[in-house]
């Protein structure tokens, strides 16, 4: 499960360039990334580890859960 | 390139699925095609194969670049870096010991992108190394170098194409055909008891040409089907592929027999009466094959993986449970 | 009591040392963790966690983005936090350092939250005020101070059996030990000799843990 913080994400794309699976797409007029393929991620962790403000955090889960993405303005 | 024992030790490694056999490389820097202080540095871990398939696209691109080579365990990249075998730490340390800094006159770093999950660039950026996490495939490197060092999306992306497939249904065929013939003797061993156990291995020996036969097509209709299959679940692809074999299985039989017009009744309902010893041999069997195929696939997520696992062993204690027992010889 | 075997099992293998908390507190260090991670963290700033052992709360809050200190007196435990630390790249958030829960090398108004959980009940009446004095000292003006520790079970039978269990207890363990008994602290009368307010009380375990939310001004 993804937990995604909207609000932290600085628009580096450092979790775009290391996922091994497509799951993060720039959203260049905003300057965030959004999770564009949710489904496809394999807990692999590596955005979580290179995010340089730790705005991912990936849980594990034992149901399937939709990401959930705090700090996003309404 | 030259193929040797190495090669072969870590192919057969693979093969049987025993991580033992894999050959290490000695850490180090090696440098090619008359690289000079300029050229980009490569990264990677020291699995002798994955040194060798980045030697080979190396060489077959005639890339002018060193390579450092960092202790991983004798593991390769992507599995190395999401078990904890290569870290930051490593890469410091393979950095300090081959003295690199006086090697080159640049402080960039290409690493392979899969070694993502273990090592920071941040803290290479600390250590006065600029680390960019190059493509998946060592073959798309030079494009790579040659984008000034962008990649395009596809080649940030695992992919999974149906020669890798096939190469990886032969592998765990020759894994699961050897433990086939393991079981075997301890089955015979089994039978010595008495019991059950005798008509186990009764119906174990008079099926195992048909067993293995069996696993070989499940397992090749997995790897072409992949990408037609609705889940990255193994067990659920077994589960997919078993009642399909059993459909086939049952119908094709009552098919003929319409077309010979000789239907009688009892047979239709004997065909279909899936689950029998057969049936059940059949979607053991494809659950079995299913379950090994998905882990190891570059899609399974470790939820899905122990989903999986949660099932699988769940399916056997409800057959024990229910009085079925693989092979269920007892019926 | 669970105090005690708690400090015979960190003269045990450290590694050992999360499971053996896990056991004696039936689970509920987990529980108290993860209601500090889960409701008392702030969104973003700086924790400090006193008597941090092998990092877990830390870690956590560091996964959240937020910036940590853990102090602790046992190097072992802080090894195995800094290894904790760095497989999940964490080094520039979180910074473990060996030191003196009652004496802190930290400035004043520097952190957001300062959390302690089952250190508190390892020391004496005198210990336990300093440590909140430092806790006072170092949190800013509005922050948060939270302290876990175990406490006594609502009903007088029960607390009363309870209380000579403990007695015995630590009567038979100093036989063989360096662990010096004490008495369970009356958390809220410390924080307010110390100037803090405490603001609520959560309980575990029917009384037996007990997490003490207070605010600095």
């Amino acid at each position: 499960m993804i937990i995604f913080d909207y609000e932290a994400c600085i628009g580096c794309q450092d979790c775009v360039k290391v996922c091994p699976r497509g799951v993060w797409e720039i959203d260049a007029i905003r300057k965030k990334v959004e999770i564009a393929k949710s489904r496809n991620c394999i807990d692999c962790t590596a955005c979580e580890f290179q995010c340089p403000v730790r705005a991912i955090r990936i849980e594990r889960t034992l149901i399937p859960k939709q990401p959930l993405v705090i700090g996003r303005p309404q | 390139m030259n193929k040797g024992w190495k090669y072969y030790t870590c192919i057969l490694g693979a093969q049987l699925m025993w991580p033992r056999l894999a050959v290490r490389t000695k850490m180090g820097l090696f440098s090619f095609n008359g690289a000079d202080s300029e050229s980009p540095v490569l990264v990677t871990t020291d699995f002798y194969l994955t040194v060798h398939r980045v030697r080979e696209a190396i060489q077959e691109e005639n890339l002018k670049c060193h390579l450092l080579v960092v202790d991983g365990r004798g593991i390769n990249v992507w599995c190395g870096s999401r078990g904890g075998n290569v870290d930051t730490d490593s890469v410091l340390d393979a950095i300090d010991q081959t003295s690199l800094a006086n090697q080159v006159s640049h402080r960039n770093l290409i690493l392979p992108q899969l070694i993502a999950s273990s090592v920071s660039k941040a803290v290479l950026a600390d250590n006065g190394w600029n680390a960019m996490f190059g493509p998946v495939e060592i073959g798309d490197v030079g494009s790579f170098i040659e984008n000034e060092y962008e990649k395009t999306r596809e080649q940030g992306m695992v992919s999974f194409n149906l020669q890798a497939r096939l190469e990886n249904n032969m592998a765990h065929m020759v894994f699961e055909m050897f433990m086939f013939l393991l079981m075997t003797p301890i089955f015979w061993l089994l039978a010595n008891l008495g019991g059950p156990f005798v008509a186990w291995f009764g119906y174990w020996w008079s099926s195992l040409a048909y067993i293995v036969l069996l696993a070989w097509m499940f397992g090749t209709f997995m790897a072409i089907a992949n990408p037609i299959m609705p889940t990255t679940s193994g067990y659920v692809r077994g589960l997919v592929t078993g009642l399909f074999a059993l459909l086939v299985l049952k119908i094709i039989p009552v098919m003929f027999l319409l077309w010979q017009s000789t239907i009688d009744p009892s047979m239709i309902v004997l065909d279909w009466a899936l689950l029998d010893t057969t049936g059940l041999t059949v979607l053991g069997l494809s659950l079995f094959v299913g379950f090994n195929w998905g882990g190891s696939t570059p899609y399974l997520g470790e939820d899905q993986m122990t989903r999986d696992i949660i099932a699988g062993l769940g399916t056997l204690v409800l057959l024990f449970a229910l009085g079925f027992y693989f092979p269920a010889g007892i019926f | 009591m669970a105090t005690i075997l708690m400090r015979l099992s960190e003269e045990w293998t450290p590694r050992q040392y999360d499971q053996c908390i896990s056991l004696l507190t039936l689970g509920q260090d987990r529980i108290l963790r993860n209601y500090i991670v889960n409701r008392i963290l702030p969104r973003r700033g700086s924790v400090l966690d006193l008597g941090c052992g092998t990092g877990t709360l830390l870690i956590e809050a560091g996964r959240r983005g937020l910036r940590g200190v853990g102090v602790d007196i046992n190097k072992s435990l802080l090894e195995i936090a800094r290894n904790r630390s760095r497989k999940h790249n964490l080094g520039r958030w979180i910074d473990f350092r060996v030191g003196d829960v009652t004496d802190l090398p930290l400035n004043n108004d520097s952190f957001d939250l300062v959390v302690s959980t089952l250190v508190a009940s390892e020391l004496q009446s005198k210990d336990f005020e300093m440590l909140l004095s430092e806790a006072r000292r170092v949190v800013v003006p509005g922050g948060r101070i939270a302290i876990g520790a175990e406490g006594l079970p609502r009903g007088r039978t029960v607390a009363g059996f309870f209380s000579l269990i403990r007695r015995l207890s630590f009567r038979l363990v100093s036989k063989f030990s360096r662990v010096r008994p004490h008495k369970v602290h009356e958390i809220a009368g410390a924080m307010s000799l110390v100037g803090i307010t405490p603001k609520y009380r959560v309980r575990f375990l029917g009384g037996l843990l007990e997490l003490y939310v207070a605010e600095a001004r």
